[in-house]
């Protein structure tokens, strides 16, 4: 009887290997020829920016009267050891014009107590307290509480460099009546020394969980930003750190509460509105690296992240799908859209059963050898192609690591990558969405108000 | 499908690709090592008579010589440290470097660069001509404020005002307007150029303020704001009462503030009332502040309680800027303060302030461009 | 006290401008040293405090603010004159230098020869008395 069984199966996942591979194989093909060629205009977009730093105009927007003033609201929630030396390294950046704001979000642990320390005389510090109700909210309070006509929004343990708020601003003073938000490059802080909250030394973390991540920051968050950026498509900007409009910003709403991708919601919910209006935008990725921040070095906390943002992946784009494919949101609707829905949701699933046919086919003893090869070459070999044309490009525009031994950890960890580590966040990532779809009825309610009805989470100027 | 060996010969593409992939990466790496530590060798000789050069002083004549003798393979690195360094000094030293850049004929080449195909080569001669600060160069520049590059428009507009020589005043303003369809220079761009023409550009400036675009309006107003041109009040006056446009009322208020007289309290403190928007009302708060006249104390003492607390704050600010009427006032307010007297707190702070600024010594370094 | 018994230390991250005012003070005769940040300016200092500080306002690790604020909260260290170095022009900034204690505060662009005429004003003022507020 088992036999029969097992002769069965092995015949139906002998036929569904033979059926998938193409459609599998073609996938990858395609995800990571589409990554190449983000990176490649990434590229050559960063190669230009980097040859016109030095007429840019950067050091007379510092010394200039008129250069726009920028709001930095600094939601925190248990943050008492690390603020201070936070907020005062957000005082002392490079820039004429500015204001610190920092929302407590109702912390237990006595940060809003320790603030008092982190004066500065010269800068402008605002603290709001309220009562804990998430990030969301408390960048709401921070919108309404500033004053400039920029704000950045920037997490509690993102380490900035002096000049970031003037590389992350420069678009808005070049181009003020059409910049909307603009974001900045985050890249992996650990292990670099930090003195004051400033970075001052980059080098490859000593976890290898975390030397994975740098690497996956450059291939799959950092340069592809920057490719869409310049495609006029970039509809997302990391929390970590942009910079919006104010103006615009009220005028959307501010932060959607409740949302897992917050930041992903409010970028979408902008080109939707203002495309809605027929209005001409801009929205832009500034491809140089000024923001740091820890990446998780537990599996808990790595698998807990994955989860939770491919979670707020899918809601975000379940709740824009009115987007999808409309000649009406331009490249947004008609490419970068879909190609989140095709590359980046779905992307964990395929990877799986493409995983899971490999196993069973392998188990059963009737792996088609073409498909293993195959899957391996474009899943992982070709993936590894596209890290490394990523550092590639990294190292011609900003290298920021000195060392040759950062870079052989590098090149050891884009192989490292591929050994586990691709496998596991597909999983978690895969994991997410399930979450998500199982308790999708009890969100379902506000997930459609945000679909339609655009009109919720208003706050006043 | 195809056979076994035809993939793994794609598998084995696929390895070869990535190892020249991180040989490239380590080749660009190794480039840039060795492109860099040449550039230092090259510019190592000079850079010590570079800092004589720059730091002035009766000597430099041994070090400009060497310099200008440096032969033309080293001159491309020696030349980008000048060109840094003259971003970074002004007086003697910054016309000392700029003679060694003209002995070396780079002014010449900037400006026949201005002419380059290329938009990069356009911009970086412009930024070059407006470092170096030679007047002569400002005709040659206005032409570009209409390059079919932005990002030359951009250049050429702050160069132009780094040579601050107000007959381009008129072209700036154009330079608002659409240029071959596409938006002009940024507002902000285009003050702040004309913020270092000084009075030369006021007749440029009040003209501008009666356009039809909204744009020059608001340009014009934020260069009376930050410039205190005292010859624009009265179109200021005109503005305030008429103008459509918030930005360019809010500029025109703070403006007034710099300009204005004894009459003007009134003006301005009308728009302090609360069925103004917000931005307008703390414009008119600060306004009253630089106006710094007694009159104003009243109203601002009665806005020291504003529910808005930026406004209380510019209010109390605004007293003390009026001088002792209004120090007086903050010091009535700030006695009553507790916890159910917001004005108390505000006063009590602004006051706290105005201690901590009556420094020592008084600042002696003027707040003015090169 | 003669030229060359004075010590300045400089502290700014910018090459360029590190080598300039060493240059140019150590030409006039002055003892100079000269350190890339601010935690190893507020290091240098509390090893041997010099007679006068030229501080670049912002720099990685400690600002040139805080170094000031530091300096003057100690006995040992209060003495030490401090020039402030910035490009950021705007009047709270130079409120704020001086309500810190700083003796003086130059704007970049600057000019070397004004920095080195300011320095000499600063030292030939008395040290500093022991309440800076």
């Amino acid at each position: 009887m088992t036999r029969w069984l097992l002769g069965d199966l092995r015949h139906a996942v002998a036929a569904l290997t033979y059926a998938l591979q193409i459609p599998i194989i073609g996938y990858f093909l395609l995800i990571n020829s589409s990554y190449l060629m983000l990176i490649l205009v990434a590229g050559s977009g960063s190669l230009r920016h980097a040859r016109r730093l030095e007429h840019s105009g950067r050091r007379e927007a510092l010394g200039g009267r008129l250069t726009p003033g920028v709001s930095v609201i600094m939601p925190a929630y248990n943050e008492a050891a690390t603020i201070v030396p936070a907020v005062q390294a957000m005082l002392s950046l490079r820039y004429p014009r500015y204001e610190v704001i920092v929302v407590d979000d109702g912390s237990s642990d006595g940060t809003v107590a320790r603030l008092t320390e982190a004066r500065d005389g010269r800068t402008r510090l605002v603290v709001v307290a309220k009562e804990n109700s998430g990030k969301a909210e408390a960048v709401n309070t921070g919108i309404n509480a500033s004053a400039e006509a920029l704000v950045a929004v920037v997490d509690a343990d993102s380490l900035l460099d002096p000049d970031a708020l003037l590389v992350v601003s420069k678009p808005f003073a070049d181009d003020p009546v059409l910049m909307v938000a603009t974001g900045g490059m985050v890249r992996v802080a650990n292990d670099c020394p930090v003195i004051a909250g400033r970075v001052t030394d980059v080098r490859m973390p000593s976890s290898w969980l975390a030397r994975i991540q740098v690497v996956e920051y450059l291939r799959a968050f950092l340069l592809s930003r920057e490719g869409w950026s310049r495609m006029g498509g970039l509809i997302l900007i990391s929390g970590a750190f942009g910079v919006f409009r104010r103006d615009v910003l009220v005028e959307v709403g501010g932060l959607l509460h409740g949302s897992l991708g917050e930041d992903f919601e409010l970028v979408m919910r902008l080109h939707k509105r203002l495309r809605d209006q027929g209005r001409d935008y801009r929205v832009e990725f500034v491809a140089e690296p000024v923001c740091w921040t820890e990446v998780p070095t537990s599996v808990k906390v790595l698998h807990r992240q994955r989860k939770r943002w491919h979670r707020g992946l899918w809601e975000t784009l379940w709740a824009y799908r009115g987007v999808l494919g409309r000649p009406r949101y331009g490249i947004v609707g008609l490419v970068a859209v879909p190609w989140y829905w095709l590359f980046e949701l779905l992307a964990p699933v395929l990877e799986l059963a493409g995983l899971v046919l490999l196993g069973l086919g392998t188990a059963l003893g009737v792996v088609n050898l073409a498909f293993f090869w195959l899957f391996m070459a474009v899943a992982y070999g070709f993936g590894i192609v596209v890290t490394l044309s990523a550092m590639a490009v990294e190292e011609l525009s900003f290298p920021k690591y000195r060392r040759w031994r950062d870079l052989g950890v590098a090149l050891l960890a884009c192989l490292a990558e591929n050994l586990g580590y691709r496998q596991a966040t597909a999983w978690w990532r895969a994991e997410g969405w399930w979450a998500s779809l199982r308790g999708r009825a009890q969100v379902w309610g506000t997930m459609t108000r945000t679909g339609f009805a655009d009109g919720d989470g208003t706050r006043n100027g | 499908m195809t056979s076994p060996s035809l993939l793994v010969a794609a598998d084995l593409g696929i390895g070869l690709t990535c190892a020249a992939l991180a040989l490239l990466v380590a080749v660009i790496k190794l480039t840039r090592a060795v492109a860099a530590s040449s550039r230092q060798a090259r510019v190592a000789p000079y850079r010590v008579p570079v800092l004589s050069v720059a730091a002035g002083g009766d000597e430099d004549d041994a070090a400009s010589a060497t310099l200008r003798e440096v032969p033309d393979r080293d001159w491309g690195a020696v030349r980008d440290v000048v060109v840094a360094m003259l971003g970074k000094v002004r007086g003697d030293s910054a016309r000392t470097l700029v003679r060694l850049l003209d002995a070396r004929g780079e002014f010449e080449r900037a400006r026949s660069a201005l002419r380059s195909r290329r938009a990069i080569r356009r911009a970086r001669a412009a930024y070059l001509l407006g470092l170096a600060g030679q007047q002569r160069d400002a005709g040659l520049l206005l032409p570009l404020l209409g390059d079919r590059s932005a990002e030359v428009r951009l250049v050429a507009a702050r160069s132009l005002g780094a040579l601050g020589d107000p007959a381009a005043a008129p072209a700036m303003f154009g330079a608002l307007g659409l240029v071959r369809g596409q938006p002009g220079i940024p507002i902000a761009v285009a003050a702040e150029a004309l913020l270092n023409f000084g009075t030369g550009a006021v007749q440029a400036v009040i003209e501008a303020m009666g356009s039809a675009d909204v744009t020059l309006r608001a340009a014009a107003t934020m260069v009376a704001a930050e410039g205190a041109l005292s010859a624009t009040a009265p179109r200021l006056r005109q503005l305030l009462a008429d103008e459509p446009d918030l930005d360019v009322r809010i500029s025109a208020a703070l403006a007034l503030g710099r300009v204005g007289g004894a009459d003007d309290v009134a003006r301005l403190a009308a728009l302090t009332g609360a069925a103004q928007p917000t931005a307008l009302r703390r414009a008119a708060a600060l306004a009253l502040g630089e106006l710094g006249h007694p009159d104003a104390v009243p109203i601002l003492s009665r806005l020291l309680s504003d529910p808005d607390i930026r406004l209380a704050q510019h209010s109390g600010d605004a007293l003390v800027r009026v001088g002792p009427p209004g120090v007086r006032a903050l010091t009535e307010a700030a006695s009553g303060s507790g916890p159910g007297n917001p004005a108390g707190r505000v006063a009590a702070g602004s006051l706290a302030i105005a201690r901590l600024r009556k420094a020592p010594l008084v600042p002696t370094e003027p707040v003015s461009s090169r | 006290m003669t030229a060359e018994q004075t010590r300045i230390l400089v502290a700014d991250d910018d090459r360029d401008i590190r080598d300039l005012v060493t240059f140019k003070l150590g030409q006039a005769g002055f003892n100079v040293q000269a350190v890339d940040d601010g935690t190893a300016a507020l290091a240098a200092i509390e090893e041997d405090p010099p007679d006068l500080a030229v501080l670049d306002v912002i720099m990685p690790g400690l600002s040139g603010i805080d170094v000031l604020r530091k300096i003057r909260d100690s006995e040992r260290m209060r003495g030490v004159r401090v020039i402030l170095l910035t490009a950021r022009s705007r009047d709270a900034d130079v409120d704020a230098g001086f309500a810190t204690g700083a003796d003086d505060y130059i704007i970049k662009p600057f000019s070397p020869r004004e920095l080195l005429h300011r320095v000499n004003t600063a030292l030939a003022r008395p040290r500093r008395p022991s309440d800076h507020q």
